[in-house]
């Protein structure tokens, strides 16, 4: 009888979730989609300033999940100031700060360089380090402001305030996507809570069975810049040798 | 051997250049620099970088060669910077030829980074691959993990470039007259019992960064002997050898991360290093009197080069301060360097408007005599490879490394176009 109570309980709060799921797990759901133990990509980077100037920036990427960690190499094609600099990444599960490196062909060295900036961006983009990471739902506070059709796509619209006092964003706004639990859209607020930034996806598709996000746009719309970041030639869950997140590749390159 | 090992790669790669397109790479640079002293103009320079590589997963080539042309067209600088083959395999690569091999983690400062010679002959002005020299050499590492073990021959040694007589950069020469230098004994034979020979142990982890490097070398800077002594209707006249000597090397470097700084430190012992004893009037006065053999004008001690260095972004901005001290062990009151010796460098740097402007500085600060070098520049960034810098080179000071050039500040600008 008592087993009967029990199984009834998580099936009523399960059926209830569904029907009315809270902000957080929203969130989990999306840091929790899939994306595949390895991700190939070439990416072009385009900043565009507020007078339509505009810059690219070529990338070959590396992803790796290693269960409580994840190692990501960049390598840099153009511009060819830039040819032959590499950067990489280990972030970890547990909230330890990730560990970066760099290496600069003009000193021929490999550095590690201080990463407690993860308000700073990347490469002069629009888009934080923070940004390009997956941020933890722990991290934040979250509420369900609405539901709403976006693009076509019913849509979640999750706000966000970060629980540590430092962070570079008073709020974000996000639209997720019900059933896909991809974020189609966010908006960022800066420390005085005016709106600093919206993130808007492009195109979400999925290949080899995972959804991913080949094209997206930051907007500052306070400076009225913008960096469209599209990858090209995703190849999900091919093999990637562990030997490829070292000093070794980093100085030579892949070809 | 030499010959032979560039002879190798030349032919290697000559081959492989006739069946494959290489990737021409490279960078063409314009510089002019002005004395504040006086308002001459002190650098013209026009240079033509280029590098070109081809390869595949198991072999690749790359030469660099380059051109300077100083002042006006009648004067051209033509040479190779590196000149190499590589052979990978899973756990190993192998590279054969003339090329720049840079160990440690100091910037700036060379301790622990002792295979590739500088060209000092415009001071540490240069940019920092133009001023590490290239050496011919055989170089193998080998892969574990996120280990790996390097060595290197040198079968033929290759001394620092010091700046000619009668250049700006020439460095004050510290004896009581003007001296003759006869070179005669500076180059060393190529043979296989005057190569060189270096090891290192690199790891990288999320814990810390370490080397451990390890050589049987011939010290980059020579120290001069006495070569002859004679008093003449002018005064003494002194003429010295410059000569390289032997010297073992052990040392290792490190970088820690700490709470979202970086700890950096380095250090190397220089075991049987040869150092100048100083020489002032009087002694020299007493050994041209004296009817005595020519005394040796230079002491073998142990030397000990460390660093400890911090590197932080504060606010946007990166900053980099770096401690070093140089240590004689079992000092003796008549040689030319003191006991100890420090050094400070420091380094801030911050762009604006999305890394299309940058600000820099970096400061060279010699402790011990109160000098310094500071070297403040901005540049932007047109996109498309296409930079340009403007910047100033002001030395402080009356003695010292940097003092020394006291009249040498100078302003200076730089366009440069990567292809």
């Amino acid at each position: 009888m008592k087993k009967r109570i029990i199984g009834l309980t998580i099936f009523l709060a399960l059926n209830l979730w569904a029907q009315n799921p809270d902000g957080h797990s929203i969130m989990m759901k999306v840091y929790e989609r899939p994306t595949g133990q390895t991700i190939l990509s070439d990416l072009t980077m385009s900043l565009t300033n507020s007078r339509g100037d505009l810059r690219e920036r070529t990338i070959q990427q590396f992803l790796k999940d290693f269960g409580d960690h994840e190692k990501k190499i960049m390598f840099f094609k153009a511009p060819a100031d830039v040819r032959n600099t590499s950067f990489m990444n280990w972030s970890y599960d547990s909230g330890q700060d990730d560990d970066q490196w760099i290496y600069l062909p003009a000193l021929k060295k490999v550095k590690r360089i201080a990463s407690d900036s993860k308000s700073d961006y990347f490469m002069g983009s629009d888009f934080t380090y923070d940004d390009l990471g997956e941020r933890h739902p722990d991290k934040d506070d979250h509420k369900i402001l609405r539901e709403e059709t976006l693009n076509g796509e019913n849509c979640y619209v999750i706000e966000s305030r970060p629980k540590d006092d430092d962070n570079m964003y008073s709020h974000t706004i996000t639209w997720i996507i019900k059933d896909k639990w991809i974020g189609l859209k966010k908006e960022f607020y800066d420390e005085d809570g005016e709106h600093l930034k919206t993130l808007n996806i492009q195109k979400y598709e999925q290949i080899s069975g995972y959804w991913v996000i080949p094209i997206m746009e930051m907007h500052n719309v306070q400076k009225d810049h913008r960096t469209r970041i599209e990858m090209k030639n995703i190849k999900i869950n091919q093999a990637v040798d562990d030997g490829i997140f070292t000093e070794r590749m980093m100085q030579r390159g892949v070809r | 051997m030499n010959q032979f090992l560039k002879g190798i790669s030349l032919s290697l790669i000559s081959f492989a250049a006739l069946w494959a397109m290489p990737s021409l790479n490279g960078y063409a640079r314009h510089y002019s620099g002005w004395l504040i002293n006086d308002g001459s103009q002190a650098v013209l320079q026009n240079t033509l970088n280029l590098e070109l590589s081809d390869g595949n997963g198991k072999f690749a080539w790359k030469a660099n060669p380059y051109i300077y042309q100083y002042n006006s067209s009648d004067s051209l600088k033509i040479g190779i910077r590196q000149l190499y083959l590589d052979y990978y395999r899973e756990n190993f690569d192998l590279r054969i030829g003339h090329q720049q091999i840079i160990w440690g983690k100091a910037d700036g400062v060379f301790i622990t980074d002792i295979i590739s010679p500088k060209n000092l002959e415009e001071f540490l002005l240069r940019d920092f691959e133009e001023i590490r020299s290239g050496v011919t050499s055989a170089k193998v590492s080998f892969y574990r993990g996120s280990g790996q073990l390097d060595l290197v021959w040198v079968p033929q040694f290759t001394a620092t470039k010091f700046p000619e007589d009668g250049s700006i950069w020439a460095p004050t020469k510290p004896f009581p007259v003007e001296p003759i230098i006869d070179y005669d004994q500076e180059n060393i034979a190529p043979s296989l019992e005057n190569s060189e020979i270096f090891g290192r142990y690199a790891l990288m982890s999320s814990t810390i960064d370490f080397e451990l490097i390890g050589g049987y070398a011939w010290d980059d800077n020579p120290v001069y002997a006495l070569k002859s002594l004679q008093l003449t209707q002018d005064g003494p006249e002194l003429t010295l050898q410059p000569r390289h000597h032997r010297l073992a090397i052990g040392g290792f470097a490190f970088n820690k991360p700490i709470s979202g700084w970086v700890l950096r430190g380095e250090s190397a012992l220089y075991m049987g290093k040869r150092l100048q004893l100083a020489m002032s009037p009087d002694q020299l006065q007493s050994l041209v009197q004296s009817a005595q053999p020519l005394p040796s004008i230079s002491l073998e001690k142990n030397y000990i080069h460390s660093l400890i260095a911090f590197d932080l972004n504060l606010l946007g901005i990166d900053m980099s301060t770096q401690i070093i001290q140089e240590a004689i062990l079992d000092y003796d009151e008549s040689l030319m360097k003191e006991e100890y010796e420090y050094m400070a460098t420091l380094m801030l740097r911050e762009t604006f408007f999305r890394e299309t402007l940058s600000l820099e500085l970096f400061t060279y600060i010699g402790i011990n005599d109160g000098d310094a070098l500071l070297r403040p520049k901005i540049g932007y960034d047109f996109g498309n490879g296409l930079g340009f810098t403007l910047g100033a080179n002001i030395f402080t000071g009356d003695n010292g490394m940097f003092g020394q050039y006291d009249y040498n500040d100078m302003l200076y600008a730089k366009i440069r176009a990567d292809f």
